[in-house]
């Protein structure tokens, strides 16, 4: 299971996020609307994932964990937001156009 | 309107026309390579405009055609008849999309539907190759240069020549066919540049469907072309690849904004262009064409001065048909940075062969609101009614005052204020002037397509076609002319079978040709087909009661096949033994007429028909005499009255219901205007006075109408009927008189119904 709750309520997704994977997260973010999603330990992200996260726009947690994500795909994600854990926020390095 | 969509739309018709003309001769030529280069400059600049008048659906679909004949052009594909259908269903969409753009000022609502059909089936006949088509500067990658142009770091590297743009649109099914669009982006290599753009704003989270692709990717990279056509080969119909520049240019190009970088390639295009050698007699078109473009492109950039000078030497070159002016500004223009391009105000002028510093050269052609000159046309029409006054003036100074001498001299005067307001009217009528060739060259694609539909084989010739008329008649006569056209096609020329045992060639011969004759042009539209049999028009005539027996009798043959023109005669089956569509020659005449017009018919069984239709050069301007009748005054256009004869009352015969008379031989068929416009009886005719009676052809058929008296001759500006009136028949307008009243001018022809 690549999408996970964790104890605090936070939606975390771990590794390689497959296609399916965009349904399960669906599911989460409809029950919890601002997440916050941590993505740091992500390593791929499907394109059907990280538009559920485009469309939902939850609190990320954190830095994508997947590079390609990180350098070209997350501009929508440009505002950082503060995560529930306390840890500091990180500014989305993405490029801007 | 913004004023670049209305340039496009002026344009994007002639160009149109020219593809279209030029692919209907492509298709009875199919190797002529340069028709192929024609059509291919045509779709080519239309692209180019549509970009610029940013219309993405018309530029998409153009690009496909544009690469299809691209192919045609290299030989990798065959210009069968399927292709050239493919091409004029694409032109054909461009020109309708036209004209919805200049009502609404927009595409319609599914032109990205339209465009995607018709791209797809233009594709069909794309040669299958992993190798995207080369890609031009053009349009689909405008946002490339852009961001090529905002971010100088992307050219930075000395080592690769050119920067592959991607334009990726993944189908919105593309999950469930094991695609991952980030994972094929990834696999590309040096992508140095990636744009997400969502397609339909996201809903509410319940309502998004996780497995729909809503996303499209642009993307840079520095790699070779082929190794990204190669990430992508399995899906060329879901991406478009292409090279943007070379990152030499690209690095300057940085410095200006980049819709200077397009601009100047657009204007290096056109240099080349004009550059080129070409043959004479496209010169004009293709330096039209180039002036056109560079004008648009400088706009687009800003550079309005710059545009202005490029019209203003485009004016002298066309009158020169040289382009070496031209040619000089646009060297000039890119010798020098587009950012000193001159944007408004004065003009720098260093150039050799362009006009002299200071000095701007008259301005070739002037584009105005139809509105603006038929209000010029008015005033100089009211002049003409003001100045008619001043004859009755003259003759009351003399007659009432006696002051014979001052009635010449303001006689004189009037005289000279004639000729100046006749002058000022000409002038006026001569600004709605057109050539018939905008109605004629419809004609070819008419023919070509009824003759595939009726499995005929016919060739249309033109003569004439710059003899020039108002605008409004050249406008409306086409749908008449079509249903000519289409009524000598389905009833007049027959199957090739027929026509070879008959001796003929297969291919029938069409000529429309049109001449001025007076105030009046006269169109012609000649076939060599099977003619009319006035014996059969005879007897369908009789037997559908339009005439009677005496009459059938009586009619010469060139008068019986007049009656073709009657309402109620069907031309269809019964006289050609053609099954098929009829379109009535009464409505040709009825719309012929309401024009001020007249037509006639001529043929000789088994060589052919031909048809003719008199049309007034200018519907404005009208000779119309007055006439009195049940106590009211009516104009009635001269040209519809053949003569006047008065003749002792004793003269009329009853014949049965109805009044004649005996005109040199021949029965005549009268009535009473009175009656057939219910007016009261002034009882005239009780006081024994003669029976005046005006002898016109309108109606179809020689008639006779008896009216009350002639009143004077009139030069006057005939409005049409407006509002509900514009549906009565009877009359053809009003029109002011000298003192002040408002005269009815009836249309003959309607009346007599």
């Amino acid at each position: 299971m690549t999408v996970r709750l964790t104890k605090e309520g936070a939606i975390t997704l771990v590794g390689e996020c497959p296609v399916e994977d965009a349904e399960t997260l669906l599911e989460h973010l409809q029950v919890r609307r601002d997440g916050p999603v941590d993505w740091s330990g992500c390593t791929r992200l499907h394109t059907a994932v990280l538009q559920v996260l485009m469309a939902a726009k939850p609190k990320l947690v954190g830095e994508c964990g997947d590079e390609f994500v990180r350098t070209f795909a997350q501009t929508w994600a440009e505002t950082p937001t503060r995560d529930g854990s306390g840890k500091e926020p990180k500014t989305a390095r993405g490029r801007k156009e | 309107m913004n004023a670049l969509l209305e340039q496009f739309v002026l344009e994007a018709r002639e160009l149109v026309n020219e593809a279209s003309d030029e692919l209907l001769a492509l298709e009875r030529a199919p190797g002529d390579q340069h028709r192929i280069d024609v059509v291919f400059r045509a779709f080519h600049t239309l692209k180019g405009g549509a970009a610029i008048a940013d219309l993405p659906d018309m530029t998409q679909l153009l690009h496909v055609g544009e690469d299809l004949l691209s192919a045609l052009r290299g030989r990798k594909a065959v210009c069968t008849p399927d292709v050239i259908n493919a091409l004029l269903a694409c032109v054909d969409q461009v020109g309708r999309w036209i004209a919805d753009i200049e009502a609404t000022g927009r595409l319609p609502d599914l032109a990205a539907e339209r465009a995607a059909v018709l791209a797809a089936d233009l594709r069909r006949y794309l040669p299958r190759s992993g190798a995207e088509p080369a890609a031009r500067a053009g349009s689909d990658f405008d946002w490339a240069a852009r961001v090529v142009a905002d971010h100088p770091g992307l050219s930075a590297r000395p080592d690769h020549g050119v920067v592959v743009a991607i334009a990726y649109d993944p189908q919105p099914n593309c999950f469930f066919d094991g695609d991952d669009p980030l994972g094929l982006l990834r696999k590309v290599p040096q992508l140095v540049f990636l744009d997400m753009r969502v397609g339909s704003p996201w809903r509410d989270l319940p309502d998004v469907n996780p497995f729909a692709c809503n996303l499209a990717f642009r993307a840079l990279t520095l790699a070779p072309r082929h190794d990204v056509a190669q990430v992508f080969r399995h899906i060329p119909d879901q991406v478009e690849i292409a090279e943007i520049a070379p990152a030499s240019a690209l690095s300057a190009a940085t410095q200006e904004r980049s819709s200077r970088d397009l601009a100047r390639k657009i204007l290096a295009a056109q240099r080349d262009l004009l550059a080129a050698p070409c043959r004479p007699k496209e010169f004009l078109g293709r330096l039209g064409a180039a002036i056109a473009v560079a004008t648009n492109a400088l706009r687009f950039a800003g550079a309005h001065a710059a545009a202005a000078r490029i019209e203003a030497v485009g004016a002298e070159a066309t009158s020169a048909r040289n382009a070496a002016p031209v040619l000089g500004v646009l060297d000039q223009l890119l010798a020098s940075a587009a950012s000193e391009w001159p944007q408004a105000g004065s003009i720098q002028d260093t150039g050799s062969a362009a006009a002299p510093a200071g000095e701007l050269p008259a301005i070739r052609t002037l584009r105005i609101e139809e509105a603006k000159v038929d209000r010029l046309l008015d005033v100089a029409g009211e002049l003409i009614v003001a100045k008619n006054t001043m004859n009755d003036l003259a003759a009351r100074i003399g007659v009432e005052l006696g002051e014979v001498e001052i009635a010449r001299a303001v006689r004189n005067q009037t005289a000279v204020i004639d000729r100046l307001v006749g002058q000022t009217h000409h002038s006026a009528v001569q600004l709605r002037m057109v050539p018939l060739a905008q109605a004629f060259r419809r004609l070819p694609r008419v023919v070509r397509d009824v003759s595939h539909e009726l499995g005929k084989r016919a060739e249309i010739s033109m003569k004439g076609e710059a003899t020039e008329a108002d605008k409004s008649v050249v406008d409306a006569i086409f749908e008449p002319l079509l249903h000519v056209l289409r009524n000598a096609l389905d009833h007049g020329i027959e199957s090739p079978a027929e026509r070879r045992s008959a001796g003929k060639p297969e291919q029938a011969e069409i000529t429309v040709s049109a001449l001025r004759h007076g105030e009046h042009i006269v169109i012609e539209l000649s076939d060599d087909g099977r003619g009319i049999d006035p014996a059969a028009v005879r007897r369908k005539a009789r037997e559908q009661s339009l005439i009677g027996d005496e009459e059938a009798r009586e009619l010469s043959d060139d008068q019986a096949i007049q009656l073709v023109f009657a309402e109620g005669l069907s031309t269809a089956a019964q006289i050609s033994q053609v099954s098929g569509r009829g379109v009535g020659l009464a409505a040709v005449r009825a719309a012929v007429e309401r024009l001020g017009g007249g037509v006639g018919i001529a043929s000789q069984p088994g060589r052919g028909t031909t048809v003719r239709l008199t049309l007034p050069l200018s519907m404005a301007f009208m000779r119309i005499m007055t006439i009195h009748a049940g106590g009211e005054v009516f104009g009635v256009p001269i040209e519809a009255i053949a003569e006047t004869v008065r003749l002792p009352r004793a003269q009329i015969l009853q014949i049965k219901s109805g009044e004649a008379f005996v005109l040199r031989d021949r029965i005549v068929p009268t009535c009473r205007l009175d009656r057939l416009l219910d007016l009261p009886d002034t009882g005239r005719r009780d006081r024994g006075h003669d029976a005046l009676i005006l002898v016109t052809d309108a109606g179809g058929q020689t008639a006779g109408l008896e009216i009350d008296s002639i009143g004077e001759r009139l030069d006057v500006v005939v409005k049409p009927m407006q509002g509900v009136l514009a549906e009565v028949p009877d009359y053809a307008g009003t029109t002011l008189l000298g003192n002040g009243r408002v005269l009815l001018v009836l249309n003959l022809g309607a009346v007599l119904q």
